[in-house]
């Protein structure tokens, strides 16, 4: 192995990181080559210097903080799912009060045109949307059969 | 008796905070200081530390085990602070060489003679700026190394890289550091 190969196993050579078999390979190696003997001298010269150019770290203590920011955002996060659920309800709720007597043919009272309108609204616009959507995928299953066509053409000539 | 962080972790899974405050209490310095010297600022560093934890505990049953719990936070630490990293286009300025000169060295060796003291203390603030200076892939594996003592297995899992890679990086960091300071090498020995 030329002794450019070694000098990259040199930092891990060093700090024990290599296998067994690596380890020993270099160490033969080391016998007959100054060269890399030097190498091996110049990082560990190296290493030590980065040692001593640590950089100390003062002793926080974040526990507490980081405690309470989780405490806070899941108390958040429930909040948000309790309310979601409580729509849902309300929501079921008036659906299933009017429902009853329209189903019933009995007159409606006076506020469910108010109701109507709302739903109608809401309905035309989920329409509008599925409209749109369906369009959408017309679109482009129609680029997707034109593309096919072309490659075709191309695989014939 | 202290618990293992698989057992507290199963704790916190079933909705225990006071768990989640042992896990804390017992990596907060650790990640704290692994941030500190990958973006040399208390401040960030601080609110990297609560946001990794933040997402230890919202990632919680995305952890499968396959490695060390330490490793898994090492990780997300690690990719904060190289998001954080590439996001403010941090580069070694003016500010951060007067941070770093003001920092504290564990300098030991040539006790006896000031000139030494003073030539070696010169050499390690050097080193630091461009320690500071290094490709952050390079550097992050440096500090993973000499700092955080993490193995090159670890290191390897921390950063989702074959061993080799770390070997490489740590070797390019390493030659870049000598040949930056030239033939200032010795006297630490």
């Amino acid at each position: 192995m030329e002794c450019h190969n070694y000098h990259k196993k040199i930092p891990g050579y060093i700090s024990g990181s290599l296998p067994v078999d690596q380890i020993i390979d270099i160490e033969h190696h080391l016998e007959h080559c100054s060269h890399c003997r030097q190498e091996v001298g110049s990082f560990r010269e190296l290493d030590l210097l980065i040692d001593a150019a640590v950089v100390e770290v003062p002793l926080v203590n974040l526990t507490e903080t980081i405690v309470k920011t989780v405490k806070v955002r899941r108390h958040k996060k429930l909040s948000s799912v309790l309310r979601d659920v409580v729509a849902a309800a309300a929501a079921a709720i008036i659906i299933f009060w009017f429902s009853g007597p329209l189903l019933n043919t009995v007159t409606a009272p006076d506020y469910s045109e108010e109701v109507t309108s709302v739903s109608t609204t809401v309905g035309g616009v989920f329409k509008a949307y599925l409209n749109l959507s369906e369009s959408a995928v017309n679109g482009l299953t129609q680029s997707v059969e034109r593309l096919n066509l072309k490659i075709k053409s191309k695989e014939m000539k | 008796m202290i618990e293992s962080d698989e057992i507290l972790l199963e704790k916190i899974e079933n909705g225990d905070l006071a768990s989640f405050e042992i896990l804390v209490a017992r990596y907060q310095q650790k990640i704290f200081a692994f941030s500190f010297r990958m973006v040399l600022s208390q401040e960030d560093a601080r609110d990297l530390t609560q946001e990794v934890f933040i997402q230890v505990y919202r990632s919680l049953k995305g952890f499968r085990g396959d490695s060390r719990f330490s490793t898994w936070v090492y990780r997300i630490a690690s990719n904060k602070c190289l998001d954080f990293l590439r996001k403010r286009k941090i580069i070694y300025s003016p500010d951060s060489e007067q941070e770093l000169a003001g920092m504290q060295s564990n300098l030991t060796s040539g006790a006896g003679d000031p000139a030494k003291v003073l030539l070696q203390k010169e050499k390690i603030s050097r080193l630091r700026q461009l320690i500071a200076g290094l490709p952050d892939k390079y550097r992050i594996a440096l500090i993973l190394f000499h700092y955080e003592n993490l193995s090159y297995q670890q290191i390897a899992e921390t950063l989702g890289v074959p061993v080799k890679t770390v070997a490489t990086r740590l070797y390019r960091a390493k030659l870049t550091l000598r040949e930056s300071l030239g033939g200032d090498l010795g006297g630490m020995s």
